[in-house]
């Protein structure tokens, strides 16, 4: 169910702003026919939370078409121009230079950079921002990018680490595919980070887009000698503070 | 750190502690040229650090030693090329290790141990390192180690370089006991141990003891409740990689309160409820978070004193038992 300033909104009247067929009539449906209220101090601010969500979509795709390459945190690569390899084997923003940059150089530049699911999950955020909000304020907002996992996360955007079980799985949400029986020579195979592009498929840096079939058969074949476990997608999923970001964004246009 | 060996050191060892590692490969080259037998006996030395055979590895290959090693230091060696060669995930090394035999266990656990001393020699040793100690965990079921990779976490996190599978390979182990190594840096004078070691315990950051304050007492404190609750935890595979939040060890309220012992691996009772556990439960999940908390706290201290009593209370409803749990009563408390 969907809820504007306390009132409950039917989906027919969202809709008419979005094609048929499009990604944002998906979840507009998705979540009007939940059991879970959602609720939402303005039609802006709900159309914020849709117009991410396409966006962290549209970024994932961008990000798989990009030439960056998959590398664990100690062997991950980036432009030096943009960015300063930390000892984590994270990469922070350089001093003196536009996030908006930096962030656009990784997908222009995609072959100078190589790194794990994890900072390929922060990167989207990035750019799915960039594409909405103006590049003044994005380059405002975010100064001192530190681009790893969930551990170095910017405040704005922290609630993408906290995995929760949710009522409903959405398109633009966060996912996890753990591997409990990963082979130990190679633990960057624990688990696979991934952005949920339409309920079937799914982008992971390293893997790809594919259905939760195929992620957990890549999972699997990096399993220890006589596992017993499979791969499985877990049941929680991160998401953005969409209404924080869209107060951000529209006070920044009153 | 809990690593290294007492004792007299090799001379290799000593050279590079003493005087760098350029200087320990001159001595090598220079030393080796007339004096062959003397520098593999040097590296076949069961004192050798794990560090100086890495070193070496270029002016092993040079002298053409490898056939007069050590089975310790031949299976060190490939262990280190089999990393060095899967550099991007699509690459496979053709090197096959028999990772379960009881040489490789006895290898890995010297590289580790010894080799901990020397954390930070470079990024590819302390990632041979952590893979070290995910084979020793996941293979070999090793918990001796688990000190070891405790303080290299620490130690990692102060210096700010890379100690997220380290982390990942300690919580493998799926063993409550393991979290004791964790909890001694609740007591550390350093903010940045104690805010590290409250996080994968999975206890609320306090700026009070963060500041110092307390810190002996936060100490025995989980302890204590690591001692009252061990037998209901259970471990969650969440790591850093998952979450900036992970919970990797949680408590199992359900079992608590019927004081049944929990699998740390499945998170489930190591035997099934029975259809009258089942039908408390039902009626345990009606409760709120605290009653839930209060309701499993009484009873697993209320079996532990008096059986009997026990019996008795888990037979009540359970809006009694919270009454008798919140308020107590004369012949339970």
């Amino acid at each position: 169910m969907i809820e504007i300033s306390g009132n409950a909104v039917k989906p027919e009247d969202l809709l008419t702003d979005y094609a048929p067929g499009a990604i944002e009539r998906e979840i507009i449906d998705q979540i009007a026919k939940s059991t879970e209220r959602y609720n939402y101090d303005s039609i802006e601010q709900f159309k914020f939370e849709i117009k991410m969500r396409k966006e962290i979509i549209d970024s994932s795709y961008e990000l798989n078409k990009s030439d960056i390459g998959f590398a664990t945190f100690r062997k991950s690569k980036c432009n030096p121009d943009f960015w300063n390899r930390t000892e984590e084997g994270g990469f922070l923003l350089k001093d003196g230079v536009k996030a908006s940059e930096a962030i656009r150089d990784i997908f222009a530049n995609g072959s100078k950079y190589a790194t794990e699911c994890a900072t390929a999950m922060m990167i989207v955020y990035y750019k799915a921002l960039l594409d909405i909000y103006p590049e003044t304020l994005f380059n405002k907002l975010f100064s001192n990018i530190e681009l790893m996992n969930w551990h170095h996360i910017d405040k704005l955007l922290k609630e993408v680490g906290l995995m929760k079980k949710r009522m409903d799985y959405l398109p633009g949400d966060r996912r996890y595919f753990a591997n409990p029986d990963v082979d130990p020579l190679t633990p960057e195979w624990q688990g696979e980070n991934v952005i949920d592009l339409d309920g079937k498929l799914y982008y992971g840096h390293g893997i790809g887009v594919y259905n939760q079939e195929m992620i957990i058969k890549a999972l699997n074949e990096n399993r220890s000698d006589g596992a017993d476990e499979s791969a499985y997608l877990k049941d929680t999923a991160g998401r953005p503070n969409f209404a924080r970001l869209a107060d951000i964004y529209l006070n920044s246009n009153s | 750190m809990n690593s290294g060996y007492a004792g007299t050191p090799n001379y290799l060892d000593h050279i590079r502690r003493k005087s760098g590692i350029d200087e320990c490969k001159n001595y090598f080259s220079e030393f080796g040229k007339e004096h062959r037998e003397d520098v593999i006996r040097l590296m076949n030395d069961r004192r050798l650090y794990f560090a100086s055979l890495f070193t070496l590895q270029s002016e092993i290959k040079e002298f053409h030693i490898n056939e007069e090693l050590s089975e310790r230091n031949r299976i060190a060696l490939d262990f280190c090329k089999k990393i060095s060669d899967e550099k991007n995930i699509s690459d496979a090394s053709d090197i096959t290790i028999p990772l379960s035999s009881e040489p490789v266990h006895q290898t890995l656990l010297w590289m580790l141990n010894t080799g901990a001393a020397d954390d930070g020699l470079c990024n590819e040793f302390d990632q041979i390192l952590d893979i070290a100690a995910s084979v020793l965990i996941k293979t070999h079921h090793e918990w001796s180690v688990l000190p070891v990779i405790a303080d290299l976490v620490f130690q990692r996190n102060r210096k700010g370089t890379y100690y997220h599978d380290l982390i990942w390979a300690f919580f493998q182990t799926r063993d409550v006991y393991a979290l004791r190594f964790i909890a001694k840096y609740l007591r550390s004078p350093l903010s940045k141990d104690i805010q590290l070691a409250r996080k994968l315990l999975n206890l609320p950051q306090d700026e009070r003891l963060i500041m110092g304050l307390n810190r002996q007492q936060e100490y025995q404190k989980y302890l204590s409740w690591l001692k009252e609750n061990a037998s209901y935890l259970y471990f969650t595979g969440e790591s850093l990689q998952f979450s900036n939040n992970p919970v990797p060890c949680n408590l199992n309220l359900e079992a608590k309160y019927l004081c049944k012992n929990t699998s740390p691996r499945s998170s489930k009772p190591v035997d099934s409820f029975t259809e009258e556990e089942v039908v408390y439960l039902n009626n345990f999940n009606q409760m709120k978070q605290e009653e839930k908390i209060t309701l499993a706290n009484y009873s697993q201290t209320l079996h532990k004193r008096n059986n009997c009593d026990w019996n008795n209370w888990i037979h009540y409803p359970v809006e009694k038992q919270i009454h008798i749990a919140q308020y107590g009563r004369r012949e339970l408390v």
